[in-house]
């Protein structure tokens, strides 16, 4: 009996690489407090990991967590939050994934693997239901991602099995690589494909035949099909369903807030972003579209070149990322290198954010000729020249030359080049910057504070980029400005609000974009609090859920600081942001102002109950957040 | 019967082997289901494939109509209407 009947696949399965060894333990040890997901990842790493391991050591754990909805049918349940130590900052490191591979693990009875330690030889493991087994990787080490999947599913003799890996990148401890996940699916940021490398785990593959069930299925099944048929009824869902997330790249540019040549601007041009618009991917080369498990509102596209030099090109995701970064970044104006260069980085294990930043910093130093041909390759990195995009990007993947250097990020790079080329690194924490933030204020402080350095996926608001009138504001929350992109005031506290969410999201497994974080209309914490009651049984209010949002976020926090000793000087965007203006667009002029900054950050430490000064959590917060151990932890620091 | 009337519009959210699942066993799973679909996104040459069990010799549970739940349950929660639900006339 594992404790937890419904919802909850049960088990927890800890899986040592150095001693071939697996063990389980009851996921009921960590529920309700810790939801699960993305929760309990980060409790387990808080407990166990110690300050001097660092990200590559054998002694650094990844934490595979899957949400107690994932497994059923709540619009959006099919995401995994992996976790570990950062492989650019060496504080948290947090990805999320959707695809198919998360409930497969829940219905082979666990919501969490936990890896320890590092193997001798390149390993995968193959999980099917009760058995644990570990297989050589040794002919797959050094494949591209497909390929791995396709010589995985050979070697088992089964063809219907879920399977993540790294790519070359991985395995090179490249630190920009990423985790591929269901063939399409990717934990991007962090490192954290590079963490697997560095244990010689190449790929997990997993087959379940059980069975989730929840506690009030009649109940549970009205509620699905209620919000569902709401869901799908929505203009987002309607975007995304025709052209995937990319659809939300003109309401970025619309207001000064997509990087263009590494932030020499926020805007991209009108003719060259018409060429790489939305619009121009579905016209041109869509020919499939396609859905996470569960998901009633799809935004997954499959898109084919059919010519040019990248005829027989099969893409399958093109994200607002892929935008921002290759269109915007490095100005390609070209739709299909785009989609070739995705494709790249998802055959190498590359993550397009950290990879295209990297790149990004380099043509900087090429274009003020701190960085000549000598010392790269012979390569002139030019502004949207796609084949040098192309070339480093495998350079990157395999260590190669000067890819050598770039595939340490921006921050390491700018520190062995030197000459001046640390202003080029736009980073955060350690972790390469790839939001535009100088126009829209609350996006910018959910950026720069977020945990994990630099993500727009730990708090950062989008009501300011969908435009929330000030009657819509005032009713979510109690302030008129909330989609105002110039106004400062008021931002903390829905920074703050959304820090709650996407924490809860991520533990429960279910995508922001069935979420209310783009649309009010989304699940609301209602809506999740009673999801969570129906089909786990552990009932709580909305203000209770939200408190474990608020739990899961101090813990995360509280790794920062035991970790990485972050305090608030690390919550200042990058100086040349606030220095200079956006130079076009609509809401050129804009810049952030340390005055003001200083005046967002006072109220959101206050909001949080954290120190204004060190920016670390009050003890009183951890007390009335029954984090106890974390107050152990903070007094260590204190004496420090 | 069921009829996958526009297995194109599939976009293999697997919902409607939940429900089916679901409506047999009252939990969610891959294996306990009637139907089931394989949409491969890698290959183009690979067509969405929907099959529905009506054999008893085959090894999922045979497809009932969704006996005493109303509706299909997978006609319901499709939401792409791939499926549709065709009374049989004598």
């Amino acid at each position: 009996m594992t404790g937890v009947r419904y919802g909850y696949a049960g088990k927890i399965l800890w899986v040592d690489l150095t001693t071939s060894t697996v063990s389980t333990e009851p996921t009921s040890n960590y529920v309700p407090k810790f939801l699960g997901g993305k929760g309990i990842n980060q409790w387990i790493l808080f407990k166990e990991l110690r300050p001097w391991v660092t990200p590559f050591e054998p002694a650094n754990i990844v934490c595979f967590g899957v949400g107690p909805l994932v497994g059923t049918i709540v619009p959006g349940a099919a995401r995994m939050n992996v976790d570990s130590k950062n492989a650019l900052t060496g504080g948290i490191g947090s990805g999320s994934c959707g695809g198919w591979f998360a409930a497969e693990l829940k219905f082979a009875g666990y919501d969490h693997i936990v890896i320890q330690g590092r193997a001798r030889e390149p390993v995968y493991l193959w999980i099917e239901d009760d058995k644990v087994s570990f297989r050589s990787a040794t002919e797959l080490w050094g494949r591209r991602t497909s390929e791995t999947v396709k010589m995985i599913k050979e070697d088992l003799g089964q063809d219907e099995i879920e399977v993540l890996c790294i790519g070359p990148a991985g395995e090179n401890m490249v630190r920009p690589a990423c985790i591929v996940v269901s063939g399409s699916r990717v934990v991007g940021r962090c490192g954290i494909g590079a963490i697997m490398g560095s244990k010689n785990l190449k790929a997990i593959a997993v087959k379940g035949s059980g069975a989730i069930g929840v506690q009030r299925p009649e109940e549970f099944m009205e509620m699905v099909h209620e919000v569902s048929l709401r869901l799908r009824g929505l203009e987002g869902a309607k975007g995304r369903r025709e052209f995937g997330t990319t659809a939300a790249s003109p309401l970025y540019n619309e207001l000064s807030a997509l990087s263009y040549k590494n932030y020499q601007d926020d805007y991209i041009p009108k003719a060259s972003f018409r060429k790489i618009s939305h619009e121009v991917f579905h016209r041109m080369y869509e020919v499939d579209r396609y859905s996470c498990m569960a998901c009633p509102t799809p935004c997954g596209h499959v898109y084919l070149i059919d010519e040019g030099p990248f005829s027989g090109t099969r893409c399958l995701k093109a994200e607002a990322n892929s935008v921002w970064n290759f269109g915007g970044k490095l100005a390609i104006e070209n739709a299909a290198a785009i989609l070739k260069a995705q494709e790249e980085c998802c055959q190498l294990g590359l993550d397009i954010d950290n990879a295209s930043s990297v790149i990004a910093w380099a043509m900087s130093c090429f274009q003020d000729g701190i960085l000549s041909k000598e010392e790269t390759d012979g390569l002139e990195l030019n502004w949207g020249d796609y084949r040098v995009l192309l070339e480093l990007l495998n350079r990157i993947a395999h260590r190669q030359g000067f890819g050598n250097v770039l595939a340490e990020g921006s921050l390491r790079a700018s520190q062995v080049v030197e000459r001046g080329s640390e202003r080029y690194a736009f980073h955060m924490k350690g972790q390469d910057l790839i939001e535009a933030i100088r126009s829209m204020k609350g996006w910018a402080l959910g950026v720069v504070v977020s945990a994990r350095g630099g993500t727009h996926t730990r708090g950062a608001l989008a009501t300011e980029s969908r435009r929330y009138p000030p009657e819509i504001s005032q009713k979510l929350f109690d302030i008129k400005t909330a989609g105002d992109a110039r106004a400062y005031e008021g931002k903390a506290k829905v920074v703050c609000y959304f820090e709650y969410i996407h924490s809860l999201l991520d533990s429960l497994g279910v995508c922001f974009f069935t979420g209310n974080w783009t649309t009010p209309e989304g699940i609301t914490p209602e809506e999740l609090t009673r999801f969570y009651h129906l089909a786990t049984g552990f009932r709580m209010s909305a203000d209770e859920l939200m408190k474990t949002g608020e739990r899961i976020h101090n813990v995360e926090k509280m790794f920062n600081v035991y970790h990485a000793r972050f305090t608030r000087e690390d919550d200042y965007p990058p100086k040349r942001l606030m220095e200079e203006p956006i130079r076009s667009g609509p809401l050129k002029g804009e810049l952030l102002k340390h005055e003001d900054w200083d005046k967002m950050l006072d109220e959101y430490y206050t909001l949080h109950g954290w120190d204004l000064h060190t920016s670390w959590p009050k003890k009183e917060k951890l007390d009335d957040l029954d984090l106890n151990e974390c107050i152990g932890r903070l007094n260590q620091m204190r004496e420090k | 019967m069921i009829k996958v009337e526009n297995p194109g519009s599939c976009t293999g959210c697997l919902i409607c082997e939940m429900v089916c699942s679901f409506h047999h066993v009252r939990q969610f799973s891959r294996t306990k289901t009637s139907i089931k679909v394989k949409k491969s996104i890698f290959n183009q040459e690979e067509k969405t494939h929907i099959t529905i069990s009506s054999n008893k010799q085959e090894e999922n549970p045979l497809c009932d109509l969704c006996i005493h739940e109303g509706s299909p349950l997978c006609v319901r929660f499709c939401p792409e209407n791939v499926l549709k639900f065709e009374r049989s006339h004598p």
